[in-house]
């Protein structure tokens, strides 16, 4: 199953985000940890001055692990999207292997890249504090939600990536849908919630959702996972979730791997079937944040209805015609 | 042997194939020709599982390409396979199709290389285009393959460059006993290479022709009269030009019959002309929509 030549060559696609993602990680977690400590020691800080909270700005995500993201987005992006911008697509497919293989190896590249790169960099940034005269801040060192958590979440962002590549036809739009797809839960509930609260709309049921399971809902969002770590919420269901969407995204990636039509390569989605849902999906989703915007501008309540419709109109006026010739493109590099 | 078998494709609302059934055999070289967007690179595409049919199988040495892909061992398609590897050293590609194709023969590869002068380099981009395509068929060649699927394979290319790739094939299907299909709306290059040629016309194949026959029924002239050509003459062959009384013209069926019947037509003078595939299918297919 495993192909010694698909390897080859796919490492060879992927080499250059492999570095960069390399790179990313060194920055993210050992060289963080160097300077995290030395600018402990230069401000006198004691190994126990301050709980965890040193650990948690050397092992927690927040904005630093924003490449890193990125960058696992950008891998998938690489391995999927950009063979079929150009005619490498067309190579693999003619080689001895199934699609299905073919899709394996690219997880298995993928998956492997992120966990020896995550794992190599955290346990390093471990040992530098652990060989330093702030050991005992490991005492604080969870487990889960400093290395386990984000891990899974990393594969799964990239897992996901590759399902969004099985039904894009090029890299950019693998990558934007993978970037939209990933927040969007979050990100549609606050649209309706800007919708609903500038129409006067209530809803009574909303109040009765405990907080704890709304905390753990927007901790679900995959960019949140390794970019705001909460050790407060339930670590192994978390993960458990995340790693059952990661196994269902790679399943459903190699099956629609093995039905993506080649000749669709550069289009934005290989499935014409899926055109109309993501039309009206994305001109419904712009409308709603043209609304969002604009009613800045409203003032008091109700007042805000009025920008709120015209800023919707607008934005979703301009969604409707670049989503129309969005499409309909397609982006294929030719090497004459 | 390639057994295409019924297949068909629809891209959009165009229908590529229409329910293409052909055999390819060892040993033989294929033509498929027909204008720009006929549906040649599909076809090759679907041999080879780029593409797949809306109906219909490919059938190589009896597995089917779509259900065992490891059947395709011993099919290479010769298209931009370089051009996708273009940003590899030669010494990489080597070693991926080594991994790829067991049969490689590395020391075969490096001869053919010798052999048309062709220098190893670390990114396959810097050859030119005619390097490309001849290091395109190297590759294909050293991985000792049973059936090789060439697409257009001298567009672009000088004549020094197609003379020495079409030599180059010839040997290596005397050689080797291997297969090769070749796309082309080349008709010139077809002639002193194929055994076979299928042409398609919007996705059908309108004809097929085995070119040895071809030569036993066809004969064309260029015959003068006192006035003009009778009528009784005329009925039986293609007119592929006519300058007044000096008719160009292709004839059809026995040679010792035709022979005859324009003798039996009293020309002035009369000469045999070499058969070209273009003339044939001016005669046969209505010209220039096919030979074009």
């Amino acid at each position: 199953m495993l192909n010694k030549a698909l390897f080859k060559k796919d490492l060879r696609l992927s080499a250059v985000m492999l570095l960069v993602l390399s790179i990313i990680f060194v920055v993210q977690y050992p060289l963080r940890t160097i300077l995290e400590l030395d600018r402990m020691r230069g401000a006198g800080t004691g190994p126990l001055d301050m709980g965890g909270v040193q650990l948690q700005a050397m092992f927690g995500g927040g904005a630093a692990a924003m490449p890193a993201f990125i960058g696992t987005v950008i891998l998938g992006g690489m391995l999927i999207g950009l063979e079929r911008n150009t005619r490498r697509h067309d190579f693999s497919l003619s080689l001895p292997y199934s699609r299905q293989t073919l899709f394996l190896i690219k997880a298995t590249i993928g998956w492997g890249a992120i966990t020896i790169l995550f794992s190599v960099n955290v346990w390093l940034a471990y040992a530098i504090i652990w060989s330093s005269e702030y050991s005992s801040l490991l005492a604080n060192f969870n487990f889960w939600g400093m290395f386990v958590s984000p891990l899974v979440a990393y594969l799964a962002i990239f897992s996901f990536t590759l399902f969004m590549g099985s039904i894009s036809g090029e890299m950019i739009s693998q990558v934007v849908l993978s970037f939209i797809f990933m927040i969007f839960p979050y990100g549609f509930v606050v649209l309706l919630g800007f919708f609903m609260t500038t129409h006067n709309i209530t809803m009574e049921f909303l109040g009765t959702i405990p907080e704890d399971f709304l905390a753990f809902f927007i901790n679900l969002m995959l960019p949140y996972q390794v970019m705001g770590i909460d050790i407060t919420t339930n670590q192994g269901l978390l993960t458990l979730i995340t790693l059952i969407f990661t196994f269902v995204c790679l399943f459903l990636g190699t099956k629609l791997y093995e039905k993506g039509k080649s000749e669709r390569n550069g289009e934005f989605l290989l499935f014409s079937s899926l055109r109309p849902v993501f039309f009206v999906g994305i001109i419904g989703c712009f409308a709603l944040l043209g609304g969002m915007i604009f009613s800045t501008f409203g003032g008091v309540q109700g007042g805000a209805v009025i920008p709120y419709w015209l800023g919707a109109l607008i934005f979703g006026g301009l969604s409707y015609m670049i989503t129309k010739r969005l499409l309909q493109m397609n982006i294929t590099m030719k090497n004459h | 042997m390639i057994q295409v078998q019924n297949v068909s494709k629809t891209m959009g609302r165009q229908t590529v194939l229409k329910e293409i059934t052909f055999n390819v055999g060892k040993g033989t070289i294929t033509g498929v020709v027909g204008r720009n967007g006929a549906g040649k690179t599909t076809l090759l595409r679907t041999m080879v599982s780029i593409v797949d049919p809306d109906q219909g199988t490919v059938m190589v040495n009896h597995r089917d390409i779509f259900k065992d892909p490891g059947s395709k061992q011993s099919v290479i398609y010769v298209s931009d396979s370089v051009e996708a590897l273009k940003n590899h050293s030669v010494s990489h590609i080597v070693s991926l199709y080594t991994d790829i194709y067991p049969n490689f023969d590395r020391q075969y590869f490096q001869e053919l290389m010798d052999r048309f002068q062709i220098p190893t380099v670390k990114k396959v981009k810097q050859y030119s285009k005619g390097r490309k395509a001849l290091f395109a068929l190297i590759l294909a060649f050293a991985a000792k393959p049973e059936y090789v699927l060439l697409d257009e394979p001298t567009d672009g290319l000088d004549i020094i460059v197609k003379k020495e790739m079409m030599r180059f094939m010839l040997d290596e299907v005397a050689k080797e006993d291997v297969s090769i299909i070749i796309a082309t709306h080349r008709l010139d290059e077809l002639e002193t290479l194929a055994d076979q040629i299928l042409v398609i016309k919007d996705g059908n194949i309108t004809e097929t022709f085995q070119l040895t026959d071809l030569r036993e029924k066809y004969k064309k002239w260029q015959v003068v009269y006192r006035e003009q050509m009778p009528e009784s003459f005329m009925k039986n062959v293609y007119i592929l030009q006519q300058s007044g009384r000096v008719y160009t013209c292709l004839a059809e069926g026995d040679v010792t019959t035709l022979n005859a019947e324009l003798e039996e037509s009293a020309p002035l003078l009369y000469d045999e002309l070499p058969l070209s595939l273009e003339d044939l299918f001016i005669a046969k297919l209505g010209g220039e929509s096919i030979a074009e």
